[in-house]
């Protein structure tokens, strides 16, 4: 466990000393802004609609949580979908190229851990990422009222109970994502091909649902399981299952495992 | 080429092949049959590899790898399965789901689960919502909800009208009316009207709690057969609610001495003789107990019942209506078309012309302190009810000195019930002036003739009381930010915290490149 701890923290060390990481966090943080400024906006300009129409029951329907940080959540989803295969990429393949992976083989540390440690720092570049994002609850938070503008109420203006299970499914999306990373990582030399493979797989788990829409009975059932936003969604709207938590855990055991299978070959090839 | 070459070259091909099939199948571009030829195909060509280049199996065999790639691929298969066995029994069987928003406004109220729990027998619910239309979302999320309580006794299905019309004919279910939304138990089925957890609830206990519904038709005094097939008859509208679930019999108060206690609503259709002393009896005991009859009383016939009737506030004329303006819609003066309705339960939403061959008038009493009956159609203020007969024997009638204006042909009364050993919550009388409007002949005529009645019938067999279930939503909240605000929370969103992290970015590659 030390070893996997050591190894956690010198690709945490990398990722941090090199412009990779915040490069990403940077686009992350600037995209996602821009969503959270269009929600916002959308939002600000149906209160005033509703003002105008002088019914203030209307107002009623009107919540922060369900139409500015909902949305914002889902949608981080697809920036997860671009970022992860950058950061994901050169875990193992690096090393490969490098030529620094047989010096990792000949030191005696398990594959188990060298995997464990390089997904842990995966695990732990996640936690940042999903920590930048709940700035934007928060400043929701700071601004926003409960109640209608008519009326104030009493409490938080941001469900954050529903925002909490939110930003926990989007580090599931991340955790289950670098999963596949790392394991496409560990089976090429090549840090580009990584990436693109990674991408790509997880694009098709992404729109798997668009074809479940053209499908009927348990075809559909089977594709909209499959596919990672039907999950997201299930956390981001406050309301996760046990099989949305069990669908990224599937993610989460079976990746780790076929990269420790694929370390290991290397001292079997 | 060599054998060899081509060997490896047979070989690549039959590996793309074979591990693009189950990518073709669940992206549907082809059907299962060809994916599995293609497979098939794959392997065929790898066999192909190994057969043109047998040294490859031996080193395949001999080599140190192959060992190692047999346990691990073992155990990767096992880790597979039991991962694939982990989501469906997460999915299908243990539809634990946790609400963590304030107003668990993700949880069925306790009606409906206990509704949902209670289910004796399986209920389809049948959405013909394609993915494309607005609610398909909440109709879906709705309805998963609905299935993780009630589990294998709330099947959902989704269906495309119009890849299904076998479905949508067996439903009922109009197409061009929108998506809607079908549940059904046995031969009972309704459609949710508005899909809300309130609108699918009250269907749900309308299927269920329903069990097979039956109404008698009294016999004795010349009334409408049930049977008749021709114009007279009532076989064709006996035969529509026998699809919505009414059955329908007949009954004698002479032979039976009382109502059966599984009537749900006893009609009287069109009597040319008087009730005896003893049905009138049977009928007023059974009316007060709750019991819920509709009357059709053909003019210039006496059925005995006016007494009766009074009681519950409505007096059948001794008249017959006739309507000049009729004549415009292409009947005869004694036909009157009716298109005005009472704000009621059985005409909510009904919007369609009915015609009353020959009906006499009723006039609603009113009544001090009791709820006055409700005049459920009534004619175009041009009608009068003609009371000299002789002159409408030679095709001849005169407005003077006549009732006339909007007059009722059908008059509804509700009583609330009292006794301890009640039918239902209240007794429910429905009179129409004329028993012909829904027979074989005039059912057709009148565009609104069947739908009227059966109207009148469902609500009279319908004994559910509805459930209210309030919708549940998140509190509201809102934003006070003035522009300046505005600006700031904008600079920092998409400048400060990015430009930020870029910063310390590059600051840190530039400090350790320049060490």
């Amino acid at each position: 466990m030390r070893n996997a701890l050591a190894i956690a923290r010198k690709e945490l060390s990398i990722y941090f000393t090199t412009p990779t990481a915040y490069a990403v966090f940077c686009g992350m943080t600037f995209i996602a802004g821009m969503m959270f400024l269009a929600a916002l906006g959308y939002f600000q300009s149906m209160s005033l609609q509703f003002l105008s129409y002088q019914q203030p029951q209307l107002l009623e329907h009107l919540n922060l949580t369900d139409m500015v940080v909902y949305p914002l959540l889902r949608n981080v989803g697809v920036i997860f979908l671009f970022m992860t295969p950058f950061l994901a990429m050169r875990l193992v393949a690096e090393e490969k190229r490098s030529r620094t992976f047989e010096l990792l083989m000949t030191v005696p540390i398990r594959p188990f851990e060298i995997m464990l440690g390089k997904y842990l720092a995966a695990l732990a570049l996640m936690a940042v990422a999903v920590g930048l994002l709940g700035l934007f609850p928060a400043i929701v938070s700071f601004f926003g009222s409960s109640g209608t503008i008519m009326s104030s109420g009493a409490g938080s203006p941001i469900e954050w109970s529903t925002v909490f299970s939110g930003l926990i499914g989007l580090f599931l999306v991340g955790g289950a994502m670098m999963a596949v990373g790392l394991f496409v990582s560990s089976l090429t030399e090549s840090v580009v091909v990584a990436a693109l493979v990674t991408f790509v797989v997880l694009l098709v788990m992404w729109i798997l649902n668009w074809q479940a829409g053209r499908m009927e009975g348990v075809a559909r059932q089977v594709l909209d399981y499959l596919s990672m936003p039907t999950h997201l969604d299930a956390f981001a709207k406050g309301a996760p299952a046990l099989k949305d938590v069990v669908y990224f855990a599937t993610f989460m055991i079976l990746g780790p495992f076929l990269t420790e299978r694929a370390i290991e070959a290397h001292r079997w090839a | 080429m060599n054998q060899k070459t081509l060997g490896q070259v047979l070989g690549a091909v039959g590996l793309a092949v074979l591990i693009t099939s189950p990518i073709l199948l669940l992206f549907g571009a082809a059907g299962t049959t060809f994916v599995a030829g293609q497979a098939i195909f794959g392997l065929v060509l790898l066999g192909l590899y190994l057969a043109l280049d047998p040294t490859q199996v031996g080193r395949l065999l001999s080599g140190r790898g192959t060992f190692f790639a047999a346990t691990a691929g073992g155990f990767g298969i096992v880790l597979v399965a039991a991962l694939a066995v982990a989501n469906y029994v997460a999915a299908s069987k243990f539809p634990k789901q946790w609400d963590l928003t304030r107003n668990h406004i993700y949880t069925l109220s306790d009606d409906t689960q206990k509704t949902l729990r209670g289910l004796k027998a399986t209920v389809h619910a049948y959405a013909f919502y394609v993915p494309t239309d607005r609610q398909y979302g909440q109709v879906k999320e709705l309805l998963d909800r609905y299935h993780d309580v009630g589990g294998d006794k709330f099947v959902v299905e989704f269906l495309d009208p119009d890849k299904n019309p076998g479905k949508v004919r067996e439903l009922g279910v109009k197409k061009d009316a929108g998506p809607e939304l079908v549940v059904q138990a046995g031969r009972q089925q309704d459609k949710v009207q508005q899909v809300s957890e309130e609108g699918l609830t009250n269907s749900l206990v309308k299927v269920t709690h329903g069990g097979e519904k039956k109404i008698y038709f009294l016999t004795g005094h010349g009334e409408a057969d049930i049977k008749d097939t021709g114009a007279t008859g009532y076989s064709e509208v006996v035969k529509s609610l026998a699809n919505e679930g009414v059955e329908s019999d007949t009954l004698s108060l002479l032979e039976a001495k009382d109502v059966p206690p599984d009537c749900r609503a006893l009609i009287i259709a069109g009597p040319q003789k008087k009730l005896l002393p003893p049905e009138l009896s049977v009928l007023e005991d059974y009316l007060m107990k709750g019991g819920h009859v509709i009357a059709m009383l053909d003019p210039q016939v006496d059925s005995g019942l006016s007494d009766l009737l009074k009681k519950y506030g409505i007096q059948a004329n001794d008249d017959e209506i006739i309507d000049p303006l009729s004549r415009l819609a292409g009947t005869n003066l004694d036909v009157p078309v009716v298109s005005q309705y009472a704000q009621h339960a059985i005409t909510k939403g009904f919007n369609l012309a009915t015609v009353f061959p020959q009906t006499r008038s009723l006039t609603a009493l009113a009544e001090g302190g009791e709820k006055r009956p409700l005049a459920l159609a009534t004619t175009n203020p041009t009608a009068w009810g003609e009371t000299d007969f002789k002159l409408l024997a030679e095709g001849r009638a005169s407005k003077e000195g006549m009732l006339s204006g909007s007059l009722a042909v059908a008059v509804l009364s509700e009583k609330p019930v009292t006794l301890p050993d009640k039918r239902s919550a209240e007794a429910r009388l429905v009179v129409f002036g004329d028993s012909q409007f829904p027979d074989n002949r005039w059912g057709q005529v009148g565009p609104g003739n069947d739908d009227l009645f059966m109207n009148t019938v469902s609500w009279m067999t319908d004994s559910s009381e509805r459930i209210t279930i309030r919708p549940k939503a998140r509190d509201a909240s809102h934003l006070t930010m003035n522009q300046q605000q505005m600006l700031a929370v904008q600079f920092f969103s998409i400048d400060v915290l990015p430009v930020v992290l870029l910063a310390v970015g590059i600051a840190i590659w530039r400090v350790r490149r320049s060490k």
